[in-house]
């Protein structure tokens, strides 16, 4: 069941974060689905980091979404607070693997520079033909991540040991 | 008592002295016609008062329901001199006809021999002209006349000779066309006692001099063939004149005066026909003298008709008004009601005929009409249209099915075209400054307990306007294009969606207007909710643009907001780290990032309005989006470069859209709304303003003495 739940979130707030991708097309965003989009992409992060262990405080993930969605719709009210948005931005890109750090599913700094650089270059064949389309550009982006980070949490902690044998001898 | 003809205080005698009200029904058409009774010195001019049928009617443009006078111009009060009873006339003047008017009172009965034409009386150097008057009530009178020898067809003296009416939606080249246009003047406020005024002419910019010692004169134009007078005396006079004083504005000589009796009060209108040389440039200056028993207004609205030669078709511009909402109206327990839709705007310039039609239209769509009937059979239904409160044409509707199904009666009115008449929007600019146009549906519902009419579409105006403030020959005949003094003015395109007054219906004008080197999209509307307004809008046009287009709120340039900037400058920066990482060139989560930063850059780049400009299949899109951070601006403006390499002579404004909030930000109507108008480009080059100068107020709506676009103030 736990392992269930990681899965559970990445898939469902991946089709979510597809669908509304596919919605928004070439069209502009406003606070308020930027909020949305960020919240979802959090969500998506999280899952996937988490995609083959047990994501901490799944309460309270959500929870840091919603927030995310509260705070870009109050830009509305408060125009200038749209600054925030810098901050939140960072927020979403590095809690994940923050969090993925702290809690062993990266081993060390060098598995996530690694993952960075494999997601990258599987990348590369995935979506060189593929149209620039929003929807288009997450699915790849985020499969070819979840590769990676497959791959790399098959090999890395062999490759590891490997090199760290030899220095024990 | 200087300068007052002694001829005037004989008239106002002949005046005081009364009249006997006639009401005349089933009468011919007196339109145009001047109507003279002997009063046993004089012949003496007889007044005409149309008589109205009052409907209970639906004005669209309110949601409201009010009695509404309606004219068929056959029922009309005869302002009869009371001695004309008495005194049998000498004979009839020359030039005129003698009609016989056979009036009856209860039971008695009298003939009154009347005298008509084309061609008013004159008395030394007073006009012995007819005001005609709409009324506003039913008629009081005791007396009914009837003409007992009607005229088959009015006199034919001094008819304006000319092109045979034919119904045509079209303007060709070659064509002789009749514009109309108003001449603004500002109300004239006389004290009591003996007044003597020129009336101000009310200029946008002050500038009514163009002859010195002349001040108050009013530019009409070349080519000028006739006039139709409007008056409104708010409070009455004794007695008073009206002058016309015609000059030749490039010679700054008198050319001749037109002096007519002023009603005493109320709102008036006649038609004057004075000769006047069609090459040469004609002001004309108004004044009113006489005495007021106590202070009145005097307004006095000038209707100019011309002559003109179509010699390219950059000389007419197609304006279009549509409805934002086709109506559905219910009602019950009435013999008659009716739909009215507008007022528009009565812009200047119609090109109409010699015949009195126009080249603009009125599309009227089609529309079912649901009567609850008791009866065995459906009856059929009378369905009369008017412009401008004056009746049009009638027709006759079957229903659906012989007899009522479920006690309903069901009957669809086909979608009807109507042309544009000169008379109605010549009245109505007499009568009111600048005018307005309206239509109305009447239907003869036999007093049915339950009455549904459903429109299907969208009402339609269409006007073809003559844009030419100048001579025929204005067009230069070797390139077919009109001289470079037309790079002084602005020319403007209208397209009006034009619903009911109040917040919830959209009333929008865009605009789109040229001048020698920009072009400038104008919107303005009055969807302003926070929740519900027009936050976008896209113009489709043929004429080629260059250079980033600048975004305009009002008058006021859009800035970018000072945090959006700072934003974009670090988020600038994050993704030059990523680039130059090269992550973000590929997929994974380098891409990831710069997806997240672009959402976020997103945030920033539309806080502010943007405006982008694509081209395509040489149809140009200019899209406007409204910035979140930014209120719903009333009016806004895009100001835009032409491209100084290619100049064609009309640009054409195919589509227009506009767009409304969503959940995720402003989403464009996927419909495109048809435009389909043609628009002069002006020259180029810029020469001499000289013979551009001051005649702006005058083709109101369609062109202004101006080489900025952006700017441009009260019309």
């Amino acid at each position: 069941m736990c392992k269930l739940t990681p899965r559970f979130l990445f898939f469902v707030s991946f089709l979510l974060l597809l669908f509304f991708s596919y919605w928004v097309g070439g069209g502009v965003l406003y606070p308020l689905g930027a909020g949305v989009f960020l919240a979802l992409f959090y969500l998506v992060l999280v899952g996937l980091v988490f995609f083959f262990h047990v994501v901490p405080s799944v309460g309270r993930r959500v929870l840091e979404a919603a927030v995310l969605v509260v705070l870009f719709a109050s830009f509305h009210m408060y125009p200038p607070l749209a600054l925030t948005a810098i901050p939140a931005l960072f927020f979403v890109l590095l809690y994940p693997v923050y969090l993925g750090w702290r809690h062993g599913v990266f081993k060390d700094l060098t598995h996530v520079v690694l993952w960075f650089v494999l997601s990258a270059a599987l990348g590369v064949a995935l979506s060189w033909p593929l149209p620039q389309i929003l929807w288009i550009n997450v699915l790849a982006a985020v499969s070819t991540a979840l590769l990676a980070h497959y791959i790399l949490l098959k090999t890395y902690p062999r490759l590891k040991r490997r090199r760290e044998k030899p220095t024990a001898t | 008592m200087r300068g007052i003809p002694l001829v005037v205080l004989a008239l106002s005698i002949a005046v005081v002295a009364g009249y006997v009200e006639v009401y005349v029904e089933d009468g011919p058409d007196l339109d145009g016609l001047h109507i003279y009774a002997w009063d046993g010195g004089e012949w003496t001019p007889v007044g005409v008062i149309y008589v109205p049928e009052y409907i209970h009617t639906y004005i669209a443009a309110v949601e409201q329901w009010a009695s509404m006078p309606y004219y068929n111009m056959s029922r009309y009060i005869l302002e009869i001199p009371r001695e004309a009873f008495r005194r049998g006339p000498p004979r009839t003047p020359p030039g005129l006809e003698k009609w016989t008017l056979e009036v009856q009172n209860g039971t008695r009965k009298a003939v009154v021999e009347l005298a008509v034409g084309r061609k008013p009386l004159t008395k030394g150097n007073l006009t012995l002209s007819t005001w005609y008057a709409l009324g506003d009530q039913p008629p009081k009178t005791p007396h009914r006349g009837k003409f007992i020898n009607p005229p088959r067809r009015p006199p034919k003296n001094n008819e304006a000779a000319g092109e045979v009416g034919t119904a045509s939606y079209a303007v060709s080249p070659g064509a002789t066309i009749y514009p109309i246009g108003s001449l603004y003047f500002q109300p004239a406020k006389v004290r009591s006692g003996w007044f003597s005024t020129y009336v101000p002419v009310d200029t946008p910019d002050g500038n009514n001099i163009f002859c010195s010692g002349l001040p108050h004169m009013h530019w009409v134009g070349f080519e000028v063939l006739n006039f139709t007078v409007g008056v409104k005396v708010s409070g009455t006079i004794y007695y008073g004149t009206l002058t016309l004083e015609f000059y030749n504005r490039d010679t700054c000589t008198l050319i001749t005066t037109y002096y007519i009796s002023l009603p005493s009060s109320g709102s008036r209108w006649e038609n004057v026909n004075v000769h006047l040389p069609l090459d040469s440039q004609i002001g004309v200056r108004a004044r009113v003298y006489g005495y007021a028993s106590s202070d009145a207004i005097i307004n006095v609205s000038v209707v100019a008709r011309y002559v003109k030669t179509v010699n390219s078709l950059a000389q007419i511009a197609t304006t279009k008004a549509v409805a934002a909402r086709a109506p559905s109206v219910s009602s019950g327990y009435r013999d008659r009601i009716a739909v009215l839709f507008g007022p528009y705007v009565a812009y200047d310039g119609l090109a109409a005929t010699a015949a009195g039609t126009s080249f603009s239209y009125i599309n009227v769509p089609s529309h079912t009409v649901r009567l609850r009937w008791y009866g065995q059979y459906c009856p059929m239904l009378r369905v009369e249209y008017q412009v401008n409160n004056i009746a049009y044409t009638t027709r006759f509707v079957g229903p659906s099915t012989s007899s009522p199904a479920g006690y309903y009666c069901n009957y669809n009115v086909p979608s009807t075209v109507l042309q544009l008449w000169a008379r109605g929007y010549v009245i109505s600019k007499a009568l009111s400054k600048g005018g307005g146009i309206t239509v109305s549906t009447a239907y003869d519902v036999l007093r049915s307990p339950d009455v549904t009419i459903s429109f299907n579409g969208l009402l339609q105006i269409v006007y073809d306007r003559w844009i030419e403030p100048f001579h025929s020959n204005y067009i230069d005949s070797v390139i077919g294009r009109p001289y470079l003094q037309w790079g002084v003015m602005l020319l403007l395109n209208t397209y009006q969606v034009l619903g009911p007054i109040n917040a919830s219906s959209l009333n929008m004008i865009s605009e789109i207007r040229s001048s020698y080197s920009q072009l400038a999209l104008s919107l303005a509307h009055n969807q302003l909710d926070p929740m519900f307004h027009i936050c976008g809008a896209e113009w489709v046009i043929t004429a080629p643009v260059t250079g980033s287009p600048s975004p305009f709120y009002g008058n006021e340039a859009v800035d970018e907001k000072w945090w959006a900037a700072m934003g974009n400058r670090v988020l600038d920066a994050a993704d030059w780290f990523l680039t130059l990482g090269n992550l973000a060139s590929s997929s994974g989560y380098g891409a990831l990032a710069s997806l997240l930063i672009k959402v976020v850059q997103n945030i920033f780049q539309t806080a502010s309005a943007s405006v982008s400009v694509t081209s395509s299949n040489g149809l140009y899109y200019i899209r406007w989006i409204k910035g979140w951070a930014e209120s719903p601006p009333p009016t806004v403006v895009i100001l835009l470069h032409r491209q100084s390499s290619s100049t064609p002579q009309y640009a054409e404004w195919r589509y227009f859209r506009e767009g409304y909030p969503t959940t995720l930000g402003c989403v464009l109507d996927p419909t495109y709304r048809v435009v389909n108008t043609n628009m002069y480009l002006s020259p180029s080059s810029v020469t001499s303003e000289s013979r551009a100068s001051a005649k702006i107020w005058t083709w109101r709506g369609q062109t202004y003495l101006l080489t900025d676009a952006l700017t441009v103030g009260s019309r």
